[in-house]
């Protein structure tokens, strides 16, 4: 799955994946995110780091166009977001879902392909290839006939995963996505991650668990509904800027490191 | 026993009443599991609800009664799937005032008048033993449309209901598709008026669906299923209405007889659900999924 | 061609629901509609709408026909649901009596769809009805069978039909007719000196039922509890005052509740304007006749029972 994409005269590695530029988002009289901007390339990874309400999935839904913005502008792939809807795969958190819903993990898959198939028809050949093929890349292929509840969180996870993956796009955004997971499909996410960043993906990422942040990302982004630090991701994710971000929450440990706990 | 089916079917009247019943239950069948799915039966409920005032309306000014309640029915499917969006939380509220304010609209119209009671407990109730041709060819219509809209956006309405936000995510727009399928249960309710009446036509939209689940996994089967029970229901509760008036002197409205069989149907694939489930997991022990 | 192809899948309905429809309809079609029907005795097939107009086909018919009344005894005729068995009679019938004036507005409907061929008169044909004071919707009162003399005017329609559905009984049905006639002729003359007797004659009743009754004998009719001909529709506030102020004002005596139905409100502006309130037994009959063994099983007893309770509330 290669994303080549037509010469731009002005920048030959391509537009920027991601143009966040000064973004703010209310919920009525409540401000949720304010003022944040951030830069992804094609072929990057960006952390969304900070604590709980901080307005990460907030961003996230700003950057799929769900919420209108209060200020500021979002350009994905030199496109408008909305327009761009195509372009960026969304991977929520598996247990929003309802497990009990009787689709199978394939069925899943195949939704990412949806739009390529248009109204009315039905997924042809291709598409249930390319699910199949985008389920072996999380290892979930002989899994493909279970019910999606029947599998595990982690399993479950990866199957969206797989989902935005079958969607062929150019930028990932995923929320959470290592919350409550078991370590092989962690290892497989961050494996599968950097595979799609080699093939010129841009993903962004909200996360609490900063050593995956380190693994997986080269650049970070710290909200907390403000913007308190964005850039290469040792530079961002230091000590102090982790305690501005967290505030009692994060632990300073022997060495040098930083926890952060959940509250 | 095999009178006992097949003996009422000798007439006329009863003919056509398992015709309209035949197809009304591949349409409430089909109909159904989009409801379950996407847990709208609540708000099919208050649809119900919402198209009486409008065949209060048809009935004063002499038209017929299939014309308000399809103008009514969309102008409902359309308030609602406006109303629970630009309100936001609490969609049971929204629903709440529709049901009341619509209905109780309705009663003042038809307080004002006289004379309307029995037409208007043939709304409530049905009465299937007195459809006519025409109410058959409209039900058959109605079927076809609504079943084969159902059957070309099934993939988006599926999305629609397992992944709300992913749906929206993927550019499309929910709001089109909620009003979609109310659209189609306000048909649903509007073809179903005759044979079971707008106070049980719930039953219908929910229960089929529900007894399916109880015993499918998978969506194909379930379609499947529904749709068989809800025929096989119409047609028992057809029969056993028919054998209790003739054989037993006992009067036994056609339409209700039906809804009491399809909860029967429910519980009997509910039990039988519930002890094939006993017995896999009797017979194989629990696998746990390795990672 | 997907999308065609996708759409034929949905409108073919799998063989498992095709199967027992054509099972069905293959009987059906099968066996011809409506035969093998019962009493191959030779009896006049009659089905009557109201107990009313049973009790007068029975009477006109003797033993040369079968009646099956559609309504039962104590059972409101303005709201009513046909049942299998009603659709099944009035198929097979020969003469279909009914009341007419609108009091069966279900009628219409029901002999279309149990097809039925039988001949119907109408029992009210000839009569001069009286029409509503209230706006109405079908605005004559159809509860003529109150004025024993408009009585005989059904059973000579009744007696009419039988004759020409069945020439070789005319005798029997006009023999039967005669003396029955006559015997309605006594219950007029008994009734004139009843309510003759009487010096209050205010009556007001549940709904307005017994318009003929008075028109006839000359009662004062003060009001009903619904105003109008059929059960359904709602005193408002404003009318139950005026209607508890006229009790008040014009010295009614009682007010009468009815067999078939509830005497909750009858009871209420009873107690609101200090008057009697005879319910229960004493219930008039105004839609029905009563169950059989009740006081009004038949047309004659039920007109005693109503005048003897008329009488008795009003002395």
């Amino acid at each position: 799955m290669a994303f080549a994409d037509p010469s731009d005269p002005s920048d030959p590695s391509g537009p920027l994946a991601l143009h966040v530029d000064g973004i703010s988002v209310r919920y009525g009289r409540h401000p949720a995110v304010e003022n944040v901007t951030l830069e992804l390339s094609q072929g990057s990874a960006m952390a969304l780091i900070g604590p709980n309400g901080a307005g990460k999935s907030t961003l996230l839904r700003a950057v799929l166009g769900l919420v209108p913005l209060a200020g500021g502008s979002v350009s994905v792939l030199g496109h408008l977001a909305a327009e761009a809807r195509p372009q960026v795969a969304y991977v929520p958190q598996a247990d929003a879902l309802d497990p009990q819903f009787p689709v199978s993990a394939l069925q899943v898959v195949l939704m990412g392909r949806y739009r390529r198939v248009g109204w009315i028809r039905r997924p042809g050949r291709s598409d249930r290839e390319a699910a199949v093929a985008a389920l072996g890349r999380v290892g979930l292929d002989d899994r493909a006939g279970l019910r999606f509840g029947a599998l595990s969180a982690g399993q479950r996870q990866r199957v969206l995963l797989a989902r935005a993956i079958a969607q062929g796009s150019r930028l990932l955004l995923l929320d959470e996505p290592f919350n409550g997971v078991d370590a092989t499909t962690s290892n497989l996410v961050v494996e599968v991650l950097s595979e799609l960043r080699a093939e010129g993906a841009a993903v962004l990422m909200s996360t609490h668990d900063l050593s995956v942040a380190h693994l997986t990302c080269g650049e970070a982004c710290l909200l907390n509904r403000r913007q308190v630090a964005v850039g290469p991701i040792d530079a961002t994710l230091t000590p102090d800027l982790l305690a501005a971000a967290y505030g009692p929450q994060a632990v300073a440990l022997a060495g040098g490191a930083t926890v952060v706990t959940t509250s | 026993m095999r009178g006992f089916l097949l003996d009422p079917f000798r007439f006329g009247y009863m003919q056509r009443a398992l015709i309209e019943v035949v197809l009304l239950g591949v349409l409430a069948g089909t109909c159904s599991v989009y409801v379950l799915l996407r847990r709208s039966a609540f708000a099919s409920d208050v649809l119900t609800h919402t198209i009486f005032p409008g065949v209060v309306l048809a009935f004063l000014v002499g038209q017929p009664l299939f014309l308000g309640a399809l103008v009514f029915g969309l102008l409902s499917a359309v308030v609602l799937s406006v109303a629970t969006r630009a309100l936001g939380a609490d969609d049971d509220v929204v629903l709440g005032v529709m049901l009341g304010s619509f209905f109780s609209v309705g009663v003042v119209i038809v307080s004002r008048t006289t004379g309307y009671a029995n037409d208007l407990t043939a709304l409530l109730f049905g009465r299937v033993l007195a459809v006519d041709r025409a109410e058959i060819v409209v039900t058959a219509v109605v079927t076809m449309t609504v079943v084969g809209t159902l059957a070309l956006l099934h993939k988006e309405l599926v999305l629609r209901a397992f992944d709300p936000v992913g749906v929206e995510a993927l550019g499309y727009r929910p709001v089109l598709l909620d009003l979609a399928l109310n659209v189609m249960v306000a048909l649903v309710v509007v073809a179903a008026v005759k044979a079971v009446g707008t106070v049980l036509v719930i039953a219908l939209l929910i229960t089929p669906a529900a007894a399916a689940r109880m015993v499918c996994q998978r969506l194909g089967p379930m379609f499947a299923v529904s749709c068989a029970v809800a025929v096989v229901c119409g047609w028992l509760g057809l029969a056993v209405s028919y054998d209790v008036s003739i054989n037993h002197g006992v009067r036994a409205a056609s339409g209700a007889s039906i809804v009491v069989v399809l909860t029967a149907a429910f519980v009997l694939l509910a039990a039988l659900g519930a002890a094939a489930r006993a017995l896999a997991a009797r017979s194989s022990p629990p696998v746990t999924t390795p990672a | 061609m997907r999308p065609l192809r996708r759409l034929a899948h949905a409108f073919l309905v799998p063989p498992a629901l095709v199967l027992p429809a054509a099972i069905v309809l293959a009987t059906a079609l099968g066996c011809s509609s409506g035969s093998g029907a019962d009493a191959g005795d030779g009896r006049l097939r009659v089905v009557a709408t109201t107990t009313q107009t049973a009790d007068f086909a029975r009477v006109v018919g003797g033993e040369q026909v079968q009646v099956y009344g559609v309504l039962k005894a104590n059972v409101d005729p303005h709201d009513f649901e046909p049942s299998p068995a009603d659709l099944d009679a009035l198929g097979r019938a020969d003469v279909i009596v009914r009341n007419g004036v609108g009091l069966e507005e279900w009628f219409d409907e029901v002999i279309r769809s149990a097809e039925a061929e039988g001949a119907v008169v109408d029992a009210s044909a000839g009569v001069p009805l009286r029409r509503s004071g209230v706006s109405d919707r079908g605005a004559y009162d159809p509860h003529l069978w109150h004025n024993p003399r408009y009585a005989m005017r059904m059973v000579t329609n009744i007696e009419s039909a039988f004759s020409a559905a069945d020439p070789p009984r005319q005798a029997a049905y006009r023999d039967n007719g005669q003396r029955y006639i006559a015997a309605l002729e006594a219950l007029d003359a008994e009734v004139e000196a009843q309510i003759g007797s009487l010096r209050n004659r205010k009556l007001v009743t549940n709904h307005d039922a017994f318009g003929y009754l008075v028109e006839r004998y000359g009662l004062e009719f003060v009001g009903s509890i619904i105003p109008t001909f059929d059960t359904q529709a709602e005193l408002s506030a404003q009318d139950v005052s005026a209607l508890v102020a006229r009790i008040r004002d014009t010295g009614v005596k009682a007010v009468f509740s009815e067999s078939s139905l509830p005497p909750r409100t009858a009871e209420s502006i009873g107690q609101e304007a200090g008057v009697r309130v005879v319910a229960g037994d004493d219930a008039l009959y105004g839609d029905t006749l009563g169950p059989p063994g009740s006081d009004g099983a038949t047309y004659l007893e039920m007109m005693r029972h109503n005048v003897r309770v008329i009488v008795d509330g009003l002395r």
